[in-house]
């Protein structure tokens, strides 16, 4: 027993031994060339396009606005200055005052509250649809990709069929089999988002796998999967990151497009979508009730964006310069 | 007085980056006289490459010429307007360039894109433009020029595509054509074809040429005057082929150390310690002194002049270079 | 050339026999029973029965599947529950203004998406392109719907300018058109933009620029016929979002198009309809696919020849 903790304890300290001589040697051969280590940061790709994104006055003024709206989301029983289903028939369709700052609706309930609301239900859909999305479309787009022949074929199949319907529709047809709610929207928006990923995914790994580190990775022995993983799919990372930052926006347009129609979340739940459509009846009373939840999901997406635009030039600056 | 049909004086060209303004090309001066072939070397960085475009003004934004004057053929380049060199680009100077695949365009036939320079600069059109560009592609030596006429980009190998390239620049016969780095991306086998090809040309068409490369392999036997250039300066000017056997410049010196011989089989490659200095910061002194094994102090204290060493030779070194020139040479 | 065609249509053909085969298990795992929709519980079991015998409701699934298909072939989408006419010919008078509304938005966006992106390209970092682009940003960023109710607020109750729904009134077309057009316009402009900007940088445009051309046949001839490929992806992606944008602007404006019809069939549960709207939208959608890709072929010979 002793003997084997001595062992252990021997084994860790030959690692960490051939550690330093490692880290030794790797600086010693820049040495010998005359540069100093003080003149190199060991920067990874990420670190580097953090500090890019950084620079980028428009793109941190856009994730710090989503911050701020995560942050109000989530304590929206705190920032909200009444609840979003307390009616007040008397008080309907109020212009913006100093008691409701948005106004009322067509039941009395304060709008600005029901935005607050709102935002968690837009928050909610925007990242568990890219949480749903992003896994299937990895998986999918690899495997198609990577393994080529029948998988291939099936796929990308699926990926075309699936596409081949107007989205609206789909959610009809989601809608005439399950009916409506917010499960709709999850429902309508998993089995469509992971189509785009899929697709980018899978052109990606086709035209790396035909690169030499791949056959490099394979003829040290390395299986599919773990040069799926470790090395194709980190190539691919920066595009995913866009792509997901990129959808967020969509999907939160959809949700809100879906609930316009009734197709989504129904009141009195609070959504932005449905809000809009709710105040069309009243367009000449109180024209500011369909402004206020349109601006707030302007921002909420112009924010996106704006921030997947910085973070496609942070992650990719060729496409920026010259 | 030597018949030049190039003379550079003092060329500068900057680049305006987000670190900061790179000066790839500082304050360049050389000479080209007519028919002769010049051989301009380097490593990637150097500037030679911007030297070739900023001969025909194709510098585009961040990049920017700031200083100097191009003389050709009488007239300063500098000068002229954005519509007179397109007079001059592909008509009377002319440029092949480094990668055949990506500087072809690929929807477009190869046929299409020689005979577009024929009926811009030449007028002709129709089936006289389509004879000329066969008879262009026989003379490159593509085999078959009939059919390769109609052929794609993309259906053609690294060497032939280079091929057409050459006719491309060569259709409306340019008094000088300059090759940036023609063999780097081609087969060692189809190189000496394509320099072979070259040569051939200029010599019928006396045509002036500038040859740009890394590889003093290829500019060997064709390069009637030699410039070596290194951070953007020029280091080393020869007229003649006697720098390959009595190199001045410690840089060139190096450089053709470390081409592989059978003299030295079996032994340590050669190389150059240290790397090319980050044109962005400011150095002292001898912009190769880091790298020299026979650097003194006075290296690292001043930059040394491009100075005359004798009628055929210019060096800038302060242990080789001898008495700064009378006249109207060197620079600063 | 004729092999890629082929190819394509044989793909084609394949893809809308899974789509109307997907169509037919989405409709057919709807709760409810389709004879009793129709009869809207008045009947009696008799009834309900001889009625499902008519529809061929009582036959085992894959025999229904086979008439269905059949049915299509002869263009027979079978006949609303509710609107005494066949599917068919209710779904193409919807299409037909969905599709006039998303035609001349269509132009309209890629239009303004040309211009705007090419101008922003060439422009890059100068003040025109990040006011262009700011611009574009906002378009991108406001829901189509909510444009349609501010044009209705402004342009029609404020100013009086024009209908806000119906198509009675002349010019009923001017503002779903706008509101759809500039809308997609936003992003046509961003994608153009971002085309043109790497196609302006390949090695091929400073060798057409090393020739002496001049910089409007350097982007008008060798840049676009490269863009020219990417445009056409543009085009045929915002064919079909505008379809789809298409059908929500019209509710707003009460347009009697594809998006009103099949919303309506939803609501009544009308189960013929649903389905012809759904597999025709479908097709239309994979057909336009078709085109754009033997499109491609005829732009990028590097497809073709492959």
């Amino acid at each position: 027993m002793a003997s084997s903790i001595r062992e252990c304890v021997w084994r860790k300290e030959e690692g960490m031994k051939k550690k330093r001589v490692w880290f030794k040697r790797r600086y010693a051969a820049l040495h010998d060339l005359g540069i100093s280590t003080e003149d190199l940061q060991s920067r990874t790709l990420y670190q580097d396009a953090w500090k890019r994104l950084k620079k980028n006055k428009v793109a941190m003024v856009s994730l710090g606005a989503i911050i701020i709206i995560a942050i109000i989301a989530i304590f929206a029983p705190l920032i909200a200055p009444y609840s979003p289903y307390e009616t007040d028939p008397f008080n309907n369709l109020q212009p913006p005052s100093a008691e409701h700052w948005c106004g009322t609706d067509n039941l009395g309930r304060d709008i600005l509250s029901r935005i607050i609301y709102g935002a968690r239900v837009s928050l909610l859909v925007g990242i568990v649809c890219e949480l749903i999305a992003v896994p299937i479309g990895i998986i999918m787009g690899s495997i198609a990709g990577y393994y080529g022949g029948i998988a291939d074929m099936v796929i990308s199949r699926i990926i075309e069929v699936l596409g081949s319907f107007p989205f609206i529709i789909f959610a009809i047809c989601v809608m005439f089999i399950l009916g409506t709610g917010i499960m709709n929207v999850f429902i309508a928006l998993g089995v469509i988002g992971w189509l785009g990923h899929a697709r980018q995914i899978r052109a990606a790994v086709i035209q790396l796998k035909s690169q030499d580190f791949v056959e490099a990775a394979k003829a040290s022995g390395a299986s599919d999967f773990s040069i799926i993983f470790r090395h194709l799919l980190p190539n691919c990372l920066s595009t995913v990151i866009v792509i997901a930052t990129i959808d967020i926006p969509s999907d939160i347009m959809f949700e809100a497009t879906l609930s316009f129609m009734g197709l989504g979340i129904q009141p009195p739940q609070p959504s932005w979508g449905s809000m809009i459509n709710e105040a069309r009846a009243f367009l000449r009373q109180v024209p500011t009730y369909s402004i206020f939840p349109g601006i707030a999901i302007m921002i909420l997406v112009l924010a996106f964006n704006t921030l997947g635009d910085g973070l496609r030039d942070a992650l990719d600056p060729k496409l920026k310069n010259l | 007085m030597a018949d030049n049909l190039l003379e550079i004086k003092g060329l500068t060209t900057k680049f305006n980056l987000e670190d900061g303004v790179l000066t790839a090309v500082d304050h360049v001066s050389f000479e080209v006289e007519r028919k002769t072939t010049i051989g301009v070397v380097g490593e990637s960085g150097c500037g030679k490459s911007v030297t070739a475009f900023s001969v025909l003004r194709l510098i585009r934004p961040p990049g920017k010429i700031t200083e100097g004057e191009i003389w050709f053929d009488g007239e300063n380049l500098l000068k002229k307007t954005n519509r007179e060199m397109r007079q001059i680009r592909g008509k009377k100077i002319s440029i092949i360039f480094q990668e055949p695949m990506t500087s072809l365009n690929p929807v477009f036939t190869v046929g299409n894109q020689i005979e577009e320079v024929l009926k811009l600069h030449m007028g002709i059109s129709g089936e006289e433009a389509k004879k000329r560009t066969i008879e262009l592609l026989r003379q490159v030596k593509i085999p078959l020029p009939e059919q390769r006429y109609k052929e794609y980009p993309h259906q053609m190998s690294g060497g032939m595509r280079q091929r057409v390239m050459i006719a491309m620049a060569l259709a409306c016969s340019p008094q000088l054509l300059i090759c940036d780095e023609p063999t780097t991306a081609l087969d060692v086998t189809v190189q000496a074809q394509i320099l072979r090809l070259i040569n051939d040309l200029k010599e019928k068409n006396d045509t002036t040429v500038m040859i740009i490369t890394h590889d003093l392999a290829v500019i060997s036997e064709v390069a009637d005057k030699i410039i070596v250039m290194y951070a953007g300066r020029i280091v080393e000017e020869c007229n003649g082929q006697e720098i390959f056997t009595d190199p001045l410049h410690p840089y060139t010196e190096a450089l053709l150390k470390s081409i592989p011989s059978d003299a030295h089989r079996g032994e340590k490659l050669y190389t150059i310690e240290g790397m090319v200095p980050n044109l962005l910061k400011e150095q002292k002194g001898c912009l190769f002194a880091p790298r020299c094994e026979y650097a003194k102090p006075e290296c690292f204290e001043t930059e040394p002049e491009l100075v005359r060493v004798n009628e055929r030779r210019k060096v800038r070194c302060h242990l080789r270079g001898g008495d700064p020139v009378q006249g109207q040479e060197g620079m600063e | 050339m004729a092999k890629y065609i082929v190819s394509r249509i044989g793909q084609t053909v394949i893809v809308i026999i899974l789509v109307t085969l997907l169509t037919f298990v989405l409709i057919n795992i709807a709760p409810g029973d389709p004879a009793q929709v129709m009869l809207a519980k008045r009947a009696d079991e008799a009834t309900i029965a001889r009625v499902r015998a008519e529809l061929g409701l009582d036959q085992p699934y894959h025999v229904q599947y086979l008439r269905f298909l059949n049915g299509l072939l002869h263009g027979d989408f079978g006949n609303s529950y509710f609107q005494k006419e066949p599917v068919l010919r209710i779904v193409v008078r919807a299409m037909k203004i969905t599709l006039r509304l998303g035609a001349l938005a269509l132009l309209l966006s890629v239009g303004i998406g040309l211009l705007n992106g090419t101008l922003a390209a060439v422009f890059r970092g100068k003040w025109v392109d990040r006011f262009l682009m700011f611009l574009a940003m906002i378009g991108v960023s406001a829901p189509v719907f909510w444009l349609a109710v501010i044009l209705q607020l402004f342009l029609g109750l404020h100013f009086k300018l024009l209908p806000i729904s119906g198509q009675e009134a002349p010019g009923w077309m001017i503002m779903p058109v706008i509101c759809l057009g500039v809308s997609h316009g936003a992003s046509s402009a961003r994608l153009v933009r971002t085309n043109m900007i790497e196609a302006l940088n390949q090695d091929y445009v400073r060798t057409a620029r090393s020739k002496g051309l001049s910089e409007v046949v350097v982007v008008g001839k060798h840049v676009l016929k490269n863009a020219g490929i990417s445009i056409v992806t543009l085009v045929g992606m915002q064919l079909r979002s505008m379809i789809s944008g298409a059908m929500v602007v019209e509710t707003v404006f009460g347009l009697r198009g594809l998006g009103s019809v099949s919303y309506n069939a939803v609501t009544a549960r009308d189960i013929p309809l649903i389905q012809g709207c759904v597999l025709y939208t479908a097709i239309v959608y994979v057909i336009i696919n078709l085109v754009i890709d033997l499109i491609y072929g005829v732009l990028d010979p590097r497809v073709r020849l492959a």
